[in-house]
């Protein structure tokens, strides 16, 4: 018995190694008609019919044997390799809403695959180098759009999307789209920073403030009553070093009419300070160094209030529309700052299904898919003109209504990651002032400013 | 002299007790966050972000439904709280049973809830109350997390099979390799021995990360790039070294007059290797089989780069939960996935290793 077990175990061990070695290569192989097989079954399902009458269940047997094989014919793939839509909802609903009906209209299967933005660069480069191209399609951040297209690993679309007359590109993004006229990406998903508020949070909102149109000053009154209220700070930053903290003072910088990244203007001084109120009066969530995204405190409510990634504050949102709040990010003397980002769909040159990646391109661009995607991802900004009139009144619309207000009034800025050596250590820097000077409950001096700023110049390229 | 049997009684006690409260404490601190993973695991999105964290999840949700602003007001009984709240305000019953799923792990088709509706305006209608409510209760689906997991990585059983493949190709290549190696130098003395033994760690000093390109170069020109076979090579590379210093030192501590005796008796020195040292030195081969079994099914730098097509096991929980942010249950339940299989290598191989606390020098 003893034996008989360690041999099946053996002998499966044994198929799995085996198996492992032979594995066949990848290949795709095109679709046959399916007419032609078909009319072959007829045929002969005629001929035994017209030899036996009797063995019918055998005729039956028969004919679904056939079928079955002919249904197992693998189709040809499109390798979809995306930074955007990481999360496990976002994903479930990409594919089941937005891959399936492509896939069941062309006959084709598309393998999508979620990686960040180093490993999409890091792929694309080995297969450039070893000219074996296997991905057909990639989602890039517009951050990182120029190594893509200095490096000459996707393909120009602009004669393709000249042709596309139903729908037109926000222009905010060609910048990072385009270069040397040309396009080589098609944006999707833009996204600016939206303020949330729990609604336990509305009790403390200061006299004469409205969520819709409020300023930093108000916001900063709003944190420090919740603090002194409930006797713990409720306001979100992403306060582990290296996320978007550069982002949410950024935008609020830009709101001063500060540059970005700008940490030692007289303008940026000004934008301290309303973040130095809210450090002296205690005003931050006590695991604010544990955060990298307020999504999650968000959720468990230890945070109440927080300005963040639009689709981040719909994907809270959409945990519970009746709990919370949303608003336009606040403004300051010269309006509504953001940061706003876009990712785009790039066709990776040298792709061997050109055709194929165009046509699932055209689909995803279209403005009525724009919007369902946009809907089902938490409440991005659909970057397409025509895509505004597909919007409803629902909760999730609001989101995305509220977003493109803040992008087309607000002052906008993109992340210039391209221009320094490393734009984490850039992060870095005010991660480090907010760290030693907002943690500690003290204000921002100019000294500790200019040598914010001194660390950012000195990783320009 | 009583007395002093009585202190040595109540010191040994005292001893036995303080070990045991140390022991009871060291099992705590390495069972309580395995228990909480396994517990968030089964929970629902909306449960995993309760304050205090519930420590079951529950088999049923209870809702409370009434007329709302925007359509119909959906409540859910919170146990902490003990009291309805409110989740949603709509007409949309699809949009409702997508909540429902998604993060209350209950599975209500539009239909369902559209009767409970029905049911609500029925009511209404007869107590002519338009603020009358009504309550109702469902079944949670326990493997929702699990269920969702596989959904979204259609890839998931394949890729469970070929990290399989992967560990266990790892396997035999470290220990023929490393194994033979490992025999070497337990038994031959020659020029350069330690530092050559020393040597074949340093493998293991260089990232994944900072020669997975060259890696992949390499392998494309063999022919193994997105391979089984060719990702198992790449991380027999550092396993090799660990399983040389493993298998050396089991090696060192069988004396050698054994198979000697072997020998004098008529067996090959082949022969008195499988027969004699072979059995002998089963456990520490064990061990390095599990360390390179634990390497292989864990590493996911380097699988990332290396696989396309073909992703292993590890990748695949990587790219499910790389932006998981707001689904911790999910995150758990993919972590339990990819745990369980390392867990069952581990039980199996766990009595081999157990014999080199006895039975050989180490």
């Amino acid at each position: 018995m003893k034996r008989l077990s360690i041999l099946t175990v053996l002998t499966i061990v044994g198929a799995l190694v085996i198996s492992a070695c032979v594995a066949p290569p990848p290949e795709t192989i095109e679709v046959p008609v399916v007419q032609t097989v078909l009319v072959e079954i007829e045929k002969e399902v005629k001929v035994v019919e017209t030899v036996v009458v009797e063995v019918e269940k055998e005729v039956e047997k028969e004919v679904e044997k056939i079928i079955e094989k002919e249904i197992e014919v693998p189709s040809k793939t499109l390798v979809f390799s995306s930074r955007l839509f990481s999360p496990p909802r976002e994903q479930e609903f990409f594919i089941n809403e937005i891959i399936k009906p492509f896939e069941e209209e062309h006959g084709v299967t598309v393998n999508f695959q979620i990686l960040d933005d180093n490993t999409l660069l890091d792929r694309a480069r080995v297969q450039q180098e070893t000219d074996h191209v296997t991905t057909d399609i990639v989602v890039a951040h517009n951050s990182r759009m120029p190594e893509w297209t200095e490096a000459g690993w996707v393909e120009d679309l602009t004669d393709q999307v000249a042709g596309w007359q139903d729908r037109t590109f926000m222009e905010t993004f060609n910048q990072d789209t385009n270069m040397d006229g040309k396009q080589f990406f098609l944006p999707v998903g833009a996204d600016v920073y939206l303020l949330l508020a729990n609604n336990k949070a509305l009790p403390y909102v200061p006299e004469g403030a409205d969520i819709d149109n409020i300023t930093w000053e108000q916001y900063a009154e709003w944190a420090k009553a919740i603090a002194e209220g409930e006797g713990e700070g409720k306001v979100c930053i992403t306060g582990i070093p290296q996320k978007s903290w550069i982002y949410q003072f950024g935008g609020e910088a830009l709101s001063f009419g500060a540059g970005f990244p700008d940490a030692n203007s007289p303008e940026a001084m000004e934008a301290w300070k309303i973040w130095g109120d809210i450090g002296v009066a205690g005003g931050f969530i006590p695991g604010v160094l544990n955060v990298d995204s307020c999504v999650d405190p968000m959720m468990r409510e230890e945070a109440w209030l927080t300005v963040f990634h639009n689709a981040r504050a719909g994907q809270v949102f959409a945990s519970n529309e009746t709990q919370y709040t949303l608003g336009p990010a606040p403004s300051g003397p010269t309006g509504i700052g953001t940061i706003a980002g876009v990712s785009g769909y790039g066709v990776m040159k040298g792709s061997e299904n050109y055709d194929l990646a165009v046509a699932f391109l055209e689909y995803l661009t279209r403005p009525d898919v724009q919007v369902k995607l946009a809907k089902g991802t938490g409440g991005f900004i659909p970057p397409v003109q025509e895509a505004i009139d597909f919007l409803g009144d629902d909760p999730t619309d609001e989101v995305i209504k509220k977003a493109i207000l803040v992008l087309e009034n607000g002052i906008a800025s993109g992340v210039p990651a391209g221009n320094y050596q490393d734009w984490g250590a850039v992060k870095q820097c005010l991660d480090d002032l907010f760290q030693d000077t907002l943690m500690e409950g003290n204000e921002v001096t100019q000294e500790r400013a200019d040598a914010a700023q001194a660390c950012i110049d000195g990783l320009l390229k | 002299m009583s007395d002093r049997s009585g202190r040595s009684n109540i010191k040994r006690v005292g001893r036995r007790t303080v070990l045991y409260i140390v022991v009871v404490g060291v099992v705590l601190v390495i069972l309580t966050p395995v228990y909480f993973l396994v517990s968030l695991s089964f929970l629902s999105t909306r449960e995993a972000y309760q304050y205090p964290l519930p420590l079951f999840p529950d088999f049923t949700t209870e809702f409370k439904l009434e007329r709302g602003e925007r359509g119909y007001l959906l409540s859910v009984y919170d146990d902490q709280s003990g009291e309805y709240e409110t989740v949603l305000d709509t007409e949309d019953m699809e949009k409702v049973s997508t909540y429902m799923r998604t993060f209350l792990n209950t599975l209500m088709t539009p239909e369902e809830i559209q009767q409970q509706v029905d049911r609500l305006e029925s009511n209404i209608t007869v107590t002519g109350m338009e603020n009358d409510a009504i309550t109702f209760t469902h079944r949670r689906d326990l493997f929702q997390n699990y269920k969702v997991f596989f959904r979204i990585t259609r890839d998931a059983v394949p890729a469970l099979i070929r990290s399989l493949q992967i560990a266990l190709l790892t396997i035999i290549i470290s220990l023929s390799i490393g194994g033979m190696a490992g025999y070497a130098f337990a038994r031959y003395r020659f020029k350069g021995r330690e530092g050559l033994k020393f040597s074949v760690l340093f493998v293991r000093m260089f990232p994944a990360v900072a020669i997975a390109i060259p890696m992949i170069i390499i392998l494309a020109d063999m022919g193994l790039y997105d391979q089984p076979l060719g990702l198992s090579l790449v991380y027999s590379v550092g396993s090799i070294g660990l399983t040389v210093w493993i298998t050396a030192s089991i090696f060192m501590g069988i004396p050698v007059s054994l198979e000697e005796a072997a020998q004098v008796f008529g067996a090959s020195r082949l022969r008195a290797f499988l027969r004699i040292t072979l059995p002998l030195a089963f456990p520490g081969l064990a061990a390095a089989a599990m360390y390179a079994f634990l390497g292989a099914w864990n590493e996911t730098v380097s699988a990332i780069i290396l696989t396309q097509f073909r992703p292993t096991f590890s990748v695949v929980v990587y790219q499910t939960l790389l932006g998981s942010t707001g689904q911790v249950n999910l995150a758990a339940a993919a972590g339990m996935t990819m745990a369980v299989p390392a867990v069952i290598f581990t039980f199996f191989i766990r009595n081999y290793i157990n014999q080199m606390w006895g039975g050989i020098t180490v």
